[in-house]
């Protein structure tokens, strides 16, 4: 299965950017802190928009929709 | 056995979700997205097959084939199947967002596009009807 490990990755990308946001505010760099889930965001994004396109270009087949 | 893979895919997504969403809850809700998908990407194969063979049975009886208007009608009804498809998905994880009304909006708009769609067939039955009656 080539499809579990992008859940894993989203999974950890998150957890890390907790421990790094709360971290980092914890030393009193909040501004950073929202920098890192920002950017914690848009990479989790870009992992998922690979599977809707995937996702829509199939339903789009099956049903022949265009 | 696939039905294992999904139900294992489904808990792992379940059960990470749960991690994630009280630090990261637009991660977590990424990642509700990203397994929803997945199980959906496992299924849909099967799903094709059992779209071709009901092509098949429509074509056999002339409702999908060669008819005048036949052919739309059906591919009208898989076109609607399909929309009817994506809207529910779409509006789910509004709804997980905890957006209620971009739901709602969603729904609605995909109900606009379906009775659009299913206008040519109700045409279509009007049409029969008028030319029964004396």
């Amino acid at each position: 299965m080539g499809g579990i490990d992008i859940i894993f990755r989203i999974a950890a990308v998150g957890i890390l950017a907790a421990v790094v946001s709360t971290v980092l505010k914890q030393s009193g760099k909040d501004e950073l802190g929202t920098i890192v889930s920002l950017a914690a965001v848009v990479i989790t994004l870009l992992m998922v928009i690979n599977l809707i396109a995937e996702l829509f270009g199939t339903v789009r087949n099956l049903f022949s929709l265009y | 056995m696939d039905i294992m893979v999904i139900i294992g895919v489904a808990i792992i997504t379940t059960f990470l979700v749960l991690m994630v969403k009280p630090h990261k809850p637009e991660i977590a809700i990424l990642l509700g997205l990203g397994g929803g998908i997945l199980v959906v990407l496992l299924f849909v194969e099967q799903l094709q097959g059992i779209i071709q063979s009901i092509t098949q049975i429509a074509g056999a009886t002339g409702i999908g084939g060669d008819g005048q208007g036949g052919a739309n009608m059906f591919s009208a009804l898989l076109r609607i199947i399909g929309i009817g498809y994506l809207t529910e998905f779409a509006a789910n994880i509004c709804e997980d967002a905890g957006n209620t009304a971009m739901s709602k909006k969603v729904t609605l708009a995909g109900k606009v596009l379906i009775l659009v769609l299913a206008l040519p067939i109700i045409n279509n039955l009007i049409d029969v009807i008028i030319s029964v009656l004396p």
